[in-house]
């Protein structure tokens, strides 16, 4: 027969056959699913009495562990725990790490860890980090140096959470030179090491802020360049000073660190633009200014977003000399800049609110329109 | 042998060769796709969804809505909007030159006040009448314009914006609530990213209570369970795959994420072309390639966008037919592209695949059951071949797309009934026998709408958005 | 005197969180109604059985900023506390002045919540 009706009919077999295969593929996942479903009501139903008299310290752990290991069901036990693991804190928490650590979650993600497959090396990191397991740190640094995106990022969020402060520099230093991570992207996950980041990163920041001369920095004969060790061999285009700075000054400001308030300050002289952003919000995250700090010139910034977090921090530290420049602000040409200008008016007290009352039946449409709306917004809520 | 019937015996083999190129580059895609979707699916688990959402650090978006003569849902789009979960956004509104009621609706529902903004206006628009901010919501801002077309108020949107990300969400879509976050999530753990996706799903049939999706069900209607089908194969195989090898070439205008400063040094959208949204991603690229920024478009399959598509036969055949015509158009306006190797994957192999076979691919379709018939009819080919071509043809169909619902229900699931999934199977199957055929001839009147009408883009009056 | 026992509401959309807190707050003498999404939770307020409310801000179809809101504007005066997912002290002043009289941020530990919602109910 001729060979190409040949080949036509063993397509034509071979497809009808793989189509009905995944017919019935899909019909036996949904009933796999439905049984898995079933499976995992049952355990549930009989892990979470159990659990909560545990938590409640109406059973001990002992009989607790014991009752969950006769279930024989460890394929569950992560969906069971995670919720508890992501919503409980302090002596709850340590109570349910206790219990999966007695029934072997995390003696099995530990040894998952090392395995090869990507899969099970990034959900063990990630599990190893919903447990804040403080242990396997080496492996998890290791694997920070992976070629494989996906790897670095399970193991650094597991290692912010781990509570280990000497794992911040190498998570930073991945972060940084092997990923594409923008700066809000790293500091995120920065930010969960805990706030015993803040003395050392305060540190960096002062030496950084004395000799402010970006060239040196590079400079490989500086002796004490602090930032040497951190500043990796980056892919040229996502690392500089100021992205690595402004991560410092957010994570500062996350933690609400007053002690870094002058290293702050110093800092802000001698800014650029973007840092100067970060710096001002890091002191409205802080919730207080440093003494020398004066929002004058950063109130007429040509930068709308600077002047407008300058009239913010003005409501930290109302000062009557301060009205006539935001009085000015409330002929912005940037509408939230205005805004801000009239809602910090109202926090300068009677003087403030009369004056936005004057300018709201005032010639100016701008402020009069900006301050009837702050005014009126203020009824409202 | 006259030279027509060797013509024909030719074209024949050329229609088989065809046929063959473009069957084995969807399996190819298949394949791809299917580990690519493992690999997001991977992703997707460790993402910690719940601390993004808690930090500080995300970033900020605005959500642009245009709106033509939308008095009777506008209030409800916007209400659902500002229930989105996302840490912060702002949400603005532009009425293009409405003539109905949808501004005096939007005054008294939301306590607009009008306000004066000097903003730079970095793209050019058609006038702005009045910009007004609701005294209850200072995120939400609501532009009065003249009439000038969509991507005209879009790119008025884009003008008054604030945050690094807009998304523009058509006013008759559901975003699922954490669908923005995860695509979101994209630019903040990739900073080439400049364009990214979710998958568009139907939601006709759907229950939909409180601006969400409480129950995903299938559609009783004909037309709309075809649809099903198709856009599952088109996002999980087509888009999914060609975001895996960074070779996405489109994104659906109803559900995608922008950098906002790469738009506007791209242009900002197109008035004068009806694919908007298709074009700009195209042009997007280009600009980032000629500025020498490196760059991302991707693709999640997972955070989805719910739209009523068209329920007959009439509304899917002008839908097909406009798209068709904005595919043609936005790939003859970034023409350049092709088989360039300045745009890698994308100029080297996602063009020419679009052009070929979804551009063309109508054409060559229907020109080769002609031809077929013909050469069947003088007996220039035995019946028998023809019959069994026909049949691998359609067999091969039917296996890419069930192969989509096989890869929807191992990774997604999101068709709680198995009958409903049955009857998707069905339709799968039924899909490759007619749909297909009907569906290639509208795209071919597309195309010819494409050839003939090039010269009658202009300005439209009173432009309407969402026709079928 | 015998002391009447308080009915305190936790609305709380994930189901097993929600039975926790229910079961801490009954092991501490209090009566509980449980919510599991917003408009279940303003159901339950508006009818006034609830002395104390415990709300999640992020629930499915309300949420906890509109439930609040609607409770003043209904004229409830009962004492809200809110857990929040986000830590930014500004967000959270911002629902403080909404109305409710204290917060408590995830993670959260039971006794801490204890004493917070002990502290509110004496208060009154």
């Amino acid at each position: 027969m001729d060979p190409f009706l040949t080949i036509l009919i063993y397509s034509i077999y071979t497809s009808s056959a793989i189509i009905l295969f995944f017919l019935v593929v899909i019909v036996f996942l949904r009933w796999k699913a439905a049984r898995e479903e079933r499976e995992y009501k049952l355990c549930e139903k009989e892990w979470e009495p159990l659990y909560i008299d545990y938590i409640l310290g109406k059973s001990e752990l002992d009989y607790v562990k014991s009752q969950f290991l006769k279930t024989n069901r460890y394929k569950f036990y992560r969906l069971f725990f995670t919720p508890y693991l992501k919503m409980l804190d302090g002596k709850d928490f340590e109570a349910t790490k206790a219990l999966c650590r007695e029934i072997s979650i995390i003696g099995h993600y530990r040894q998952k860890l090392l395995k090869r497959n990507l899969y099970d090396k990034a959900t063990a990191a990630k599990m190893l980090g919903d447990f804040r397991c403080y242990q396997s740190i080496p492996e998890r640094i290791r694997m920070l140096k992976s070629k494989n995106h996906l790897l670095i990022l399970a193991a650094a969020q597991g290692l912010a959470v781990s509570n280990n402060p000497r794992a911040f520099r190498p998570v930073l230093k991945a972060l940084l030179s092997n990923t594409y991570f923008t700066y809000e992207g790293a500091t995120e996950i920065l930010s969960r090491f805990g706030s015993e980041i803040c003395p050392p990163i305060t540190e960096l920041l002062g030496e950084y802020s004395k000799g402010f001369v970006p060239a040196a920095l590079n400079n490989p004969r500086k002796k004490n360049n602090a930032f040497r060790s951190l500043l990796p061999k980056a892919k040229p285009a996502t690392v500089n000073h100021t992205l690595l700075v402004i991560i410092l000054i957010d994570l500062l400001g996350h933690y609400r660190y007053a002690e870094a308030l002058p290293v702050l300050n110093r800092l802000l002289a001698k800014a650029d633009t973007e840092t100067i952003v970060h710096i001002l919000k890091a002191y409205l995250r802080i919730g207080k200014l440093p003494a020398e700090y004066d929002p004058g010139v950063y109130l007429k910034h040509e930068d709308w977003v600077i002047r407008n977090f300058a009239i913010q921090t003005t409501e930290m530290a109302p000062d009557k000399d301060l009205i006539p420049k935001l009085d000015q602000l409330l002929n912005d040409e940037n509408w939230w800049v205005r805004y801000h200008a009239a809602r910090a008016l109202m926090a300068f007290g009677d003087a403030g609110h009369s004056l936005l009352i004057l300018r709201a039946d005032g010639s100016e449409t701008e402020s009069a329109t900006i301050a009837a709306y702050v005014l009126a917004s203020k009824e409202v809520s | 042998m006259s030279t027509g019937q060797v013509f024909i015996i030719f074209y024949s083999v050329f229609i088989i060769l065809y046929f063959l190129a473009i069957n084995l580059s969807y399996l190819g895609l298949v394949v791809i796709s299917f580990f690519g979707i493992k690999k997001i699916s991977l992703a997707e688990k460790i993402a910690e969804r719940d601390l993004s959402f808690k930090s500080s650090f995300f970033k900020p978006l605005s959500i642009i809505i245009p709106a033509f003569n939308e008095e009777a849902t506008i209030v409800e789009t916007v209400r659902s909007t500002l229930s989105l979960r996302y840490p912060d956004f702002e949400v603005i509104v532009v009425s293009d030159g409405s003539t109905d009621q949808t501004m005096e609706v939007l005054k008294e529902t939301f306590s607009l006040t009008p306000g004066f903004d000097n903003y730079r206006a970095e793209l050019k628009t058609k006038k702005l009448n009045r910009i007004y901010r609701s005294a209850y919501y200072p995120n939400l801002v609501v532009i009065d314009k003249e009439n000038g077309g969509k991507s005209d108020a879009l790119n008025a949107g884009i003008n008054i914006s604030q945050y690094p990300l807009f998304c523009n969400i058509d006013s008759d879509s559901l975003v699922d609530t954490d669908a923005l976050l995860k695509i979101t999530d994209l630019f903040v753990k990739d900073w080439r990213v400049v364009a990214a996706g979710g998958t568009i799903r139907a939601a006709n049939g759907a229950l939909i209570k409180g601006g969400m999706v409480k129950a995903v069900r299938i559609s009783k209607k004909f037309w709309v369970r075809f649809q099903i089908v198709e856009y599952l194969r088109a996002f999980l195989f087509g888009r999914a795959g060609w975001s895996s090898i960074g070779g996405l070439l489109i994104l659906s205008g109803a559900f995608s994420v922008f950098r906002r400063k790469a738009v506007i040094i791209a242009g900002g959208y197109l008035t004068n072309t009806i694919g908007e949204d298709m074009e700009l991603v195209l042009r997007l690229q280009r600009t980032m390639k000629k500025i020498r920024r490196p760059y991302k478009v991707q693709f999640l399959p997972d955070p989805v966008c719910w739209t009523q598509v068209p329920e007959t036969y009439g509304g899917l055949k002008t839908q097909r037919r406009r798209w068709q015509r904005g595919l043609a158009e936005s790939l003859f306006l970034n023409f350049e592209m092709f088989l360039n190797p300045q745009y890698g994957t994308v100029g080297m192999i996602s063009y020419p695949f679009f052009l070929l076979f979804e551009f063309l691919g109508p054409v060559i379709e229907i020109s080769g059951y002609l031809v077929l018939i013909y050469a069947l009819a003088f007996g220039l080919l035995n019946w028998p071949f023809v019959l069994l071509f026909f049949s691998v043809a359609v067999l091969l169909g039917v296996l890419l797309s069930t192969a989509a619902l096989l890869v929807e229900e191992i990774f997604y699931r999101s068709y709680p009934k198995l009958k409903d999934v049955l009857v998707l199977f069905v339709f799968a199957i039924m899909e490759n026998f007619f749909y297909r055929q009907i569906h290639s001839w509208w795209r071919f009147l597309g195309l010819l709408d494409f050839i003939f009408k090039r010269g009658g883009w202009g300005t439209l009056s009173r432009q309407r958005f969402n026709n079928d | 005197m015998t002391v009447t026992a308080k009915t305190v509401l936790i609305a709380e959309d994930e189901k097993r969180i929600n039975n926790l807190i229910c079961a801490r707050l009954k092991q501490e003498g209090y009566l509980v109604i449980q919510a599991f999404d917003g408009e279940e939770a303003l159901q339950e307020l508006l009818q006034g059985k609830a002395d104390l409310a415990l709300l999640n801000m992020m629930m499915p179809h309300l949420d906890g900023s509109q439930v609040l809101k609607r409770l003043r504007n209904a004229g409830r005066e009962l004492p809200v506390i809110i857990f929040s997912v986000k830590s930014w002290e500004s967000d959270l002043r911002d629902s403080l002045f909404l109305g409710a009289k204290d917060y408590i941020v995830k993670p959260f530990e039971l006794d801490d919540m204890i004493s917070r919602v002990n502290k509110l109910i004496t208060e009154q």
